[in-house]
C-alpha cells in the first residue's frame, strides 16, 4: 500500500508538487499520468525516499518514510526513468550487489537472483557486461533489480519507453501479472498502455493532482451525452426526439451503417443520465422504431487527459 | 554490516573497471621506481641521491615522495566515487535502496582506500624486496612508516571523496582534489616563510609535520593518528551532510 498525504516539494522558486494526496491499495496497477514537467517524477522520487518532501507524508505499508526510511524503502522496488545502471558490471554481479544492499541473506541470494532474472527475461545475459546490452535488455536488468527482493510495492517510471513492440508487449504482461498481488504505480506517456493495464488513473498537472478515479468513471465523467442508433425515418425520429422533455438538444443524422440513424443526445441539465436513458429507450421502442444502440458517450483517455490537464493549465495561468 | 561490506567491495573494485586506475597505476609505478632508484630527493633540508648512488638500504626516498605521489594518485582513484553516480543517475537508485547514508559514505571511503592500498602494495612491495635483498633493511622502520602512510592515505581519500560528492563531473573532482592535496603540502612550505604563531599552526596542519618528519622516519606518533582521524571524520561528516542535503533537492 502507498499513501501520500499532502505532499509538496519546491526547487528554489519552482513549486514542483503541490499538496498531492492519494492512496494505492495492494493488488492494483494504478496509472500515473501528466504532461512533461507536471511533477510525476518528483512525486515518484518522494514515494521512493530519494527526495524528502517539504511538507506532507509518505507511507509505504505500515512504515512512514520520514520515521523509518530503511524499512519503508525496503518495501519498494523502483525503476527510474532511463534505467540508470552500473555499466561496467556484469549483470549477475550487479544483481548480486543489489541483493546484498537490499539485505537478502546469502542462502537466499542465488534463488532471489534466479527468480528476478527469470521474471525479467534475462536468460543467457547474466554474464554480459551491462554496458554491452541493448536498451531493451538494460530495461530488463532495471526491472530485475526492482524485483529482486520481491517487494510488495513497485514504482515504475516509464518502463516501456524506447522498447520495441515485442518487448513492450512482454513488459505489459509482466506488469499485469505483478499487479495481481502487488501495489504497482505505473507512469507512462502511452495512454493505450494505461488503458490496457490500469483500472485506476491519477493525473498530475502543474504539480497538482487533477484527477484520481477509476478509468471507467473518468471516461464517463460529468459528460451527460447519450449516443443513440435507431432504425427509422429521419423526420419521424427527429420529431420524436424533439418532443422529449428530458433532452436539452440533440444532433441527428444518417449513421455510418446503412439504414441506421445516429444521434448525440444532450440531457436536460439537472436530470440523472440513467433516467434520461430509460425515458428515451421507452419512447423509441414505444413509437415502433428499432432501437439498435443507446449508451453513454465515453470519452477516450486521451480526451480525459487533455481536459484534465487543460483545466489545470488554465487555472495556473489565471 | 553486510550492506556496508557490499558497498566497500563495490567501491574497491569500481576504479578497476575504468582506464584511469590502470593509467594511474602505471604512472605511479614508473614515478616511484624512477625517484627511488635514480632521482632520490634532490631538494629540501636533507637532499639525498637515488638508491643506486647512495647505496643505503633504506626506503626513505620512497616515503619522502609519498605525499606528492598521493596528491595525484588519490584523486584519480576517488574522483568517480560520488560524481559518477550523480552524472549517470545511478545515485537515484543507490539512495532508494535500504542502506543508510552513513553506510554508503563510510563504505565508499573504505572501498576507495582499499583499492589505493592494493595499488601501493603492488608498487612498493617489490621495492621492499629489492632493498632487503641488497642490504640490511630495518623492517620496524618500514612498518612504522607504512602505518604513517596509511593514516595520510586515509586523510587524502577522505578529502577527495568529499570533493567528489560536491560535483557531477569527474574531471572537476580530479582537478579540485589534486589542488586541495597539493595545497595541503604547500602548508608545510608556507610554514617556513610565515611569521611565528601562524607558522606553527600551518606546520601543525601539514602532512610534513604528521608524516614526513615522523612516520616517514619510522616514528609512530599518536598525534599523527589523531590528525589523520580528525581529517577523515571531518570530511566524511561533511560528505554525509552533502548527500543528505541531496534528498532535500
Amino acid at each position: 500500500m502507498i499513501r501520500a498525504t499532502s505532499l509538496s516539494k519546491s526547487f528554489g522558486r519552482l513549486q514542483a508538487v503541490r499538496d498531492v494526496s492519494f492512496e494505492v491499495t495492494t493488488g492494483s496497477v494504478v496509472g500515473f499520468l501528466g504532461p512533461n514537467g507536471a511533477g510525476k517524477s518528483t512525486t515518484m522520487r518522494m514515494l521512493t525516499g530519494f527526495l524528502s518532501p517539504d511538507a506532507g507524508r509518505v507511507e509505504i505499508g505500515e512504515f512512514g518514510m520520514a520515521e523509518q526510511p530503511l524499512e519503508a524503502r525496503s518495501q519498494v522496488g523502483y525503476l527510474p526513468e532511463n534505467t540508470p545502471l552500473y555499466g561496467g558490471m556484469r549483470v549477475d554481479d550487479y544483481l548480486e550487489h543489489v541483493a546484498k544492499l537490499r539485505g537478502i541473506a546469502r542462502p537466499e541470494r542465488a534463488r532471489a537472483l534466479g527468480r528476478a532474472a527469470e521474471r525479467a527475461g534475462l536468460h543467457g545475459m547474466l554474464t554480459r557486461r551491462v554496458r554491452t546490452l541493448s536498451k531493451g535488455y538494460r530495461q530488463r536488468v532495471g526491472l530485475a533489480q526492482a524485483l529482486i527482493s520481491d517487494p510488495p510495492v513497485l514504482i515504475l517510471d516509464e518502463p516501456t519507453s524506447g522498447l520495441d513492440p515485442a518487448e513492450v508487449g512482454r513488459m505489459r504482461s509482466l506488469v499485469r501479472e505483478l499487479g495481481t498481488d502487488k501495489t504497482v504505480l505505473l507512469s507512462s506517456h502511452v495512454l493505450g498502455e494505461i488503458e490496457e493495464l490500469c483500472a485506476r488513473v491519477l493525473i498530475l498537472s502543474g504539480g497538482q493532482l487533477v484527477a484520481d478515479d477509476s478509468l471507467d468513471a473518468l471516461r464517463c465523467g460529468q459528460d451527460s451525452t447519450l449516443i443513440l442508433e435507431v432504425r427509422g425515418q429521419l423526420e419521424e425520429v427527429r420529431a420524436l426526439l424533439a418532443a422529449q422533455p428530458v433532452l436539452a438538444s440533440f444532433d441527428l443524422g444518417p449513421g455510418e451503417r446503412e439504414g441506421l440513424l445516429e444521434a448525440d443526445l444532450f440531457a436536460d441539465s439537472g436530470r440523472v443520465i440513467d433516467d434520461v436513458a430509460v425515458a428515451i429507450a421507452a419512447a423509441v421502442v414505444g413509437a415502433g422504431f428499432g432501437l439498435v444502440r443507446l449508451e453513454r458517450r465515453r470519452r477516450t483517455l486521451h480526451e480525459v487527459f487533455l481536459d484534465a490537464t487543460r483545466g489545470a493549465a488554465e487555472k495556473a495561468s489565471a | 554490516m553486510n550492506r556496508f561490506l557490499a558497498v566497500v567491495r563495490r567501491e574497491a573494485l569500481e576504479p578497476m573497471e575504468g582506464a584511469a586506475f590502470w593509467v594511474a597505476g602505471a604512472v605511479l609505478a614508473v614515478l616511484a621506481h624512477l625517484t627511488f632508484f635514480l632521482v632520490g630527493v634532490p631538494f629540501g633540508a636533507r637532499p639525498f641521491p637515488g638508491l643506486f648512488a647512495s647505496g643505503f638500504a633504506s626506503l626513505d626516498i620512497a616515503f619522502a615522495w609519498a605525499p606528492t605521489i598521493l596528491a595525484g594518485l588519490v584523486p584519480a582513484l576517488t574522483m568517480g566515487a560520488w560524481a559518477e553516480e550523480r552524472r549517470s543517475g545511478t545515485e537515484e537508485l543507490l539512495l532508494t535502496w535500504p542502506v543508510s547514508t552513513l553506510a554508503l559514505v563510510a563504505g565508499k571511503f573504505c572501498g576507495r582506500l582499499l583499492s589505493l592500498v592494493v595499488l601501493l602494495l603492488a608498487v612498493y612491495l617489490p621495492m621492499v624486496a629489492v632493498v632487503r635483498w641488497l642490504g640490511p633493511l630495518d623492517l620496524g622502520t618500514v612498518f612504522a612508516a607504512s602505518v604513517g602512510l596509511l593514516w595520510m592515505s586515509a586523510a587524502c581519500v577522505a578529502i577527495a571523496t568529499l570533493v567528489s560528492a560536491c560535483t557531477r563531473d569527474q574531471l572537476v573532482a580530479f582537478l579540485v582534489s589534486t589542488l586541495a592535496l597539493l595545497a595541503l603540502l604547500g602548508l608545510g612550505l608556507l610554514a617556513r616563510i610565515a611569521p611565528g604563531d601562524l607558522a606553527e599552526r600551518l606546520w601543525s596542519a601539514s602532512p610534513q609535520a604528521h608524516f614526513l618528519e615522523t612516520g616517514a622516519r619510522g616514528l609512530v606518533d599518536t598525534g599523527d593518528f589523531v590528525h589523520g582521524a580528525g581529517i577523515v571524520a571531518l570530511c566524511l561528516g561533511l560528505t554525509w551532510v552533502k548527500i543528505e542535503r541531496r534528498r532535500v533537492g
